[in-house]
């Protein structure tokens, strides 16, 4: 008995080494580099901490269709994230950073919003659209923050983890943004 | 974030009235406590103690730029040709620091891995007694020793000790190691100079340089060599990012020169500098994205990563050099011996201001800031000059500086646009190269040595165009703390000193940062991509 767990644990190390040595590539692959650092902060109501980040854009640079496998969000801490959207983007607006989304007066020019579709599954085709990559979130403390979002993707052959480089951050009323 | 070609970022704007001068206490540096750290004797002497004026026999004036000269560009210069910074090699990392950060996807948990092997043992207490903890640990141990060992035995050879001289050093050809640089070296016709001698030099660190006075010598640390093929094309490695970490300065700057000659084309220096992270061997642009982890070790079994300079360089036909012709191709595995260079000071130039961060707004319900601070980087055009004098430098690339201090300027608001500037400091080397295949050189080299601090703002007739859009909610704030550098021509106004204004690039690093505060719901635009991707200038709009 002892002998069998022995090298179960064995064996779960070998392939807790396997798996951690064996990584995607980060940020190089055809959905783009993450971007450059920086902080997105949202005052959200205590009644309804939620807020709807739409501030990353992602767009297939291969010549290969891309499958999202994963989005999650990046160091969590009270930041909880409940769906995540592909819309459709036919000018240069992103969604942006809202409570709620569409806004009463409609979606923005250019943001296909009756198009949108869970990120999960969904493929980008290569030249296609801009994709903005839209986060529901919500806040489960006063601050709640996550260092970005991670989009686990692959194409033929290849996988590869995209890691925004914007930080997200909701604060809840009465707190404020501003430092 | 789609990968988006760099831009010229916005149309001319010029700057036409200077709000405010404010100086901070830290005043600029000492310039007369002399180093002799970097002055060994057998430096050649340097134009001994120059007048700050009147060193190129004409009256120097306070520094002051024309307006309508100040333009983003990308534009090569008349004496260099550099283009954009070409794909980082992310298919490197260092082996000799073998602490891998790495994330899962599906968890999203972050795990450190050092060694090789990761250690999970939480859990595991309720159903193993000692022994077999015992056991499982020594198996552990085991495990990361061989994977240690493994990574040891496909390790570079142990790192070169640093030369005084070219000689025994590795030619570039022979290395596997990341690429450093590239380009092709042209003669002054625009045809390439085949067999072109390069050599990859490390400045002393600003720190060190600083301290200097006008007589001062040191020798540059030659720390990549190669020779360009039949086509002026060259590819420069390094064989150990030991050989240059001690050049590092306190912000982790280190500032490289490649140096090129032909038969009869004279040599000439290309500065850029580059941010060292000793905890990863890795160096990145200023403002530039930080190596990617990569999904491994490489073949060559290099792990340190580099982002790699392209230039492409045309010599200057001063028609001082004659000697035999260059023989041989690259790819010779021998030591290389192509001369070596040394500086001295010739003036301490006073404070230039320089252009290190923008924003705008063209709207209502908008506040926005930059804060310069400590660790901030930025880079800085040099000039070249055959002769030192006034008026006959030419831009030859750049230097990094970086802060040692911080500087936050007054909060911007509505429909403001502003250039944030602060000072630095920077120096005329003379500079005097041997090498065995052609005879002695010497020209001149105008450089920022050190941030002197000191805030002023400038206010631009206009804000660029910026189309990449989103929506800010009112009482969001966005804050960006690194961008991919955009070249103001002309930014560094110097034009006093030396006879033409240098070009600045005003990424910054990730102890700068721009911050847009929203009271109203408005758009927050970049000029190159979305804000939240490479925005490289920010633009809030209605």
């Amino acid at each position: 008995m002892r002998r069998a767990i022995l090298v179960l644990v064995t064996g779960a190390l070998l392939a807790s080494c396997a798996s951690t040595i064996n990584t995607e590539p980060v940020n190089t692959g055809p959905l783009g580099d993450g971007g450059t650092p920086g902080e997105e902060c949202v005052p959200v109501d205590a009644k309804s901490p939620s807020a709807v980040i739409g501030i990353d854009a992602l767009q297939n640079t291969s010549n290969e269709t891309v499958t999202i496998d994963s989005v999650i969000l990046a160091y969590p801490k009270q930041l909880k994230l409940t769906s995540v959207l592909l819309v459709p983007i036919a000018q240069h607006n992103l969604i942006g950073v809202a409570l709620t989304y569409p806004p009463p007066q409609g979606p923005e020019p250019g943001v296909m919003w009756d198009q949108r579709r869970p990120a999960p599954g969904t493929t980008i085709a290569p030249g296609s659209l801009t994709e903005n990559l839209v986060a529901m979130v919500t806040a489960e403390a006063t601050t709640a923050q996550a260092a970005g979002l991670i989009v686990s993707y692959h194409n033929t052959g290849h996988r590869y983890i995209l890691h925004t480089a914007t930080r997200i951050r909701l604060q809840v009323s009465p707190s404020v943004c501003a430092p | 974030m789609p990968p988006l070609v760099r831009r010229n970022p916005s149309p001319s704007v010029a700057p036409d009235q200077v709000l405010q001068h404010a100086r901070n206490g830290l005043g600029t540096p000492c310039l007369t406590a002399r180093n002799t750290r970097h002055g060994p004797p057998d430096c050649p002497a340097a134009d001994n103690a120059m007048p700050r004026e009147g060193s190129d026999g004409t009256t120097l004036s306070p520094p002051k730029r024309p307006d309508s000269s100040l333009r983003p560009s990308s534009c090569p210069s008349a004496g260099m040709l550099r283009h954009g910074r070409i794909a980082p090699d992310h298919g490197h990392q260092s082996r000799r620091h073998p602490q891998l950060k790495i994330e899962n996807p599906l968890t999203g948990i972050s795990q450190s891995l050092e060694g090789g092997c990761l250690l999970v043992t939480s859990g595991l207490g309720g159903i193993m007694n000692k022994r077999i903890v015992a056991v499982v640990l020594a198996a552990s141990v085991v495990a990361m020793l061989s994977s240690t060992q493994a990574a040891s035995a496909s390790s570079p050879a142990a790192p070169t000790p640093p030369t005084a001289d070219l000689v025994g050093l590795v030619d570039s050809a022979s290395l596997t190691t990341p690429v450093v640089a590239s380009g092709h070296i042209l003669k002054s016709d625009g045809s390439a100079a085949a067999f072109a001698d390069v050599v990859l030099y490390a400045w002393p660190a600003n720190d060190a340089l600083k301290g200097l006075s006008p007589g001062d010598g040191f020798k540059l640390q030659a720390v990549g060599a190669a020779t360009a093929d039949i086509n002026g094309a060259y590819t420069l490695r390094i064989a150990s990012a030991d050989l240059v970490s001690p050049m590092a300065d306190s912000s982790g700057i280190i500032n490289f020169e490649i140096d090129a000659g032909a038969i009869g084309q004279g040599t000439v220096p290309f500065g850029f500098p580059r941010k060292f992270d000793p905890s990863t061997g890795s160096m990145t642009e200023i403002g530039g994205t930080p190596p990617a982890l990569a999904s491994g070790p490489t073949a060559s079994g290099s792990l340190w990563s580099v982002a790699p300079e392209h230039a492409d360089v045309v010599l200057p036909l001063n028609g001082a050099s004659t000697g035999t012709q260059n023989v041989g191709p690259p790819g010779s595995t021998s030591a290389v011996n192509k001369g070596s260079c040394t500086l001295a000071v010739v003036t301490n130039y006073g404070p230039g201001w320089d252009i290190v961060g923008q924003t705008y707004s063209t709207t209502t319900g908008v506040t926005h800031q930059f804060v310069y601070t400590s660790g901030s980087s930025s880079s800085l055009g040099e000039g070249f000059s055959l002769s030192g004098a006034y008026g006959s430098f030419s831009a030859s690339g750049t230097t990094g500086v970086g802060s040692t201090g911080s500087e936050t300027y007054p909060v911007q608001g509505n429909g403001q646009y502003a250039y944030y500037e602060t000072e630095f400091t920077f120096e005329k080397f003379r500079r005097t190269c041997i090498n065995p295949r052609q005879p002695t050189t010497v020209d001149y080299l105008a450089k920022a040595v050190s941030w002197a601090a000191g805030a002023q703002i400038q206010r631009p007739s206009g804000a660029p165009a910026a189309g990449y859009c989103v929506s800010q909610l009112a009482g969001s704030v966005f804050r960006k703390e690194s961008t991919t550098a955009i070249t103001w021509t002309n930014g560094f106004s110097v034009g006093g000193f030396v006879g033409i204004n240098l070009s600045t690039d005003t990424g910054y690093s990730t102890s700068a940062s721009v911050e847009y505060s929203f009271s109203a719901q408005r758009h927050l635009c970049g000029t190159g991509g979305y804000p939240g991707g490479t925005p490289y200038q920010l633009v809030a709009q209605a």
